[in-house]
């Protein structure tokens, strides 16, 4: 009773939030007063569900998220193998560091115009969201890998471990934190340089290509419904990617958790 | 019949910024619990990681027969991620061999609490207990007895003499009346030997 209280509170007040910046967002409507610029809340809702109602909406959507969700799952399937082979083979990190420190800083933009003349426009924000990513999980499961306690595999090479159960009882719980954190912080950051990517490729059937013509034909409010779509899918495959990751790791048994349910 | 324990040092040296351990010899052929006493600093804990392989002499060899040692280490060094159970199953796989260890030591009510949850006495005896439950050869046990109450201690004590007696055991303690109630074989640890003492002769040593 006192949980489903509490949680009300926090919904009541999460939508008063809302409500405050809905009114904000029609205040500065008010005072600009020039659709060009601002387009009006009311307008944008309008937009919103009449655009719902069209089947190239969602297949706009779905391909996006297709091609940045395939380069974000590319980037954390090569993220985890190579970050254990960096830390099996000291050259080759040393070899692959420059690059990867190199990647992290590169805008997105040089990025996609570079691809773009390599590979079809469809395939760029693919690509680009691999090369936003790919750092990002190489370098937390390095400092996850490095910041193993060296009391525990001293312990693992007294009791006898295996080198599979090293990994699994000592690595994997070690390092699935800093994995977590990556996926989580990996998945908008994927959604943004795609999008990003798509807007400057302009790909058939993509949440770029939409939000480049909102630009050239100055549609202000489709602007705003589409950039707000992009936000909401972000956090929504945020919240679907990591739900998902933790059922995964319970499954699989790598994940450990406290009475409260948290991960240790 | 099974082949009796050896362990001994050859002229071993060991040296961090000094020198541990010049010319070390020593020889335990016979089983029974051995403790080990000596200033902080001496190199007590360098010792038992020779012995266990952590550490290897810049000079010298140390030979042994045992296919596996059991360490107690200065630090508890449990799994945080796994219950107090499962902390004693990943070195044996035996499960009721554990449950009857933790038992023995009065900590079955804590098999499935995780070290987190646990106070520092309990913390240790749950090491001191993964340890026996690996059953080594050679026992290393460092400092066994931190956190750990007097009449908990005694008990302890008993357990280990029961169930350590076919094995060498090498305890490390700083504790004087430890050592005499665990063991008659005192020694102190010096740089070239190991210096068998009396109770009176290790106060000298202490002071």
């Amino acid at each position: 009773m006192k949980i489903f209280i509490t949680q009300n509170k926090k919904l009541i007040s999460k939508t008063a939030i809302l409500f405050v910046w809905l009114l904000f967002w029609q205040f500065l409507f008010i005072i600009i007063n020039k659709e060009i610029l601002i387009a009006s809340p009311i307008r944008v809702i309008k937009t919103f569900f009449s655009l719902c109602l069209e089947y190239s909406f969602w297949h706009t959507i779905f391909y996006s998220m297709i091609r940045i969700l395939t380069g974000y799952l590319f980037s954390v399937l090569l993220g985890i193998l190579f970050s254990i082979l960096c830390y099996r083979s000291k050259i080759l990190y040393d070899f692959l560091s420059p690059a990867i420190h190199t990647m992290k800083s590169t805008p997105v933009a040089s990025f996609s115009i570079l691809v773009l003349l390599w590979v079809k426009t469809d395939f760029v924000p693919i690509v680009i969201s691999f090369l936003m990513v790919f750092p990002l999980i190489w370098t937390n499961i390095s400092i996850g890998i490095a910041q193993t306690q060296k009391q525990y595999l001293e312990m693992a090479k007294i009791y006898g471990f295996s080198y599979f159960k090293t990994f699994r009882f000592i690595y994997v719980p070690s390092v699935l934190p800093y994995f977590i954190s990556a996926c989580h912080t990996g998945i908008g950051m994927a959604w943004k340089a795609g999008i990003a990517a798509e807007v400057i490729c302009t790909p058939n059937a993509s949440i770029g290509k939409k939000i480049y013509e909102t630009k050239i034909y100055l549609e202000t409010p489709e602007l705003f419904v589409w950039t707000i779509c992009a936000i909401l899918f972000s956090i929504l495959l945020e919240k679907i990617f990591l739900k998902l990751l933790y059922y995964i790791s319970r499954k699989i048994g790598i994940l450990y958790e406290n009475k409260n349910n948290t991960a240790i | 019949m099974k082949t009796k324990t050896i362990l001994q040092f050859d002229n071993v040296t060991f040296c961090y910024d000094k020198t541990i351990l010049q010319q070390f010899c020593c020889c335990f052929n016979k089983q029974g619990i051995y403790c080990i006493l000596g200033k902080s600093g001496c190199g007590k804990t360098t010792f038992f990681k020779l012995i266990s392989g952590l550490l290897l002499p810049q000079k010298g060899s140390i030979h042994h027969n045992a296919s596996k040692i059991s360490f107690l280490f200065q630090e508890n060094r449990l799994l945080p991620w796994f219950t107090v159970l499962d902390n004693m199953t990943v070195v044996n796989n035996d499960k009721e061999y554990c449950i009857s260890i933790l038992e023995q030591l009065d900590l079955f009510h804590i098999e499935k609490k995780l070290p987190s949850e646990l106070s520092g006495g309990m913390l240790r005896r749950v090491a001191l207990a993964k340890a026996i439950a690996y059953d080594g050869d050679i026992f290393l046990l460092d400092e066994p007895f931190v956190g750990i109450d007097l009449e908990r201690k005694q008990q302890i004590i008993s357990f280990l003499q029961k169930k350590l007696l076919h094995k060498i055991c090498l305890v490390i303690t700083h504790n004087i009346e430890e050592a005499t109630a665990l063991s008659s074989h005192l020694f102190v640890l010096q740089k070239h030997s190991l210096k068998t003492v009396t109770q009176n002769d290790f106060v000298e040593f202490i002071h």
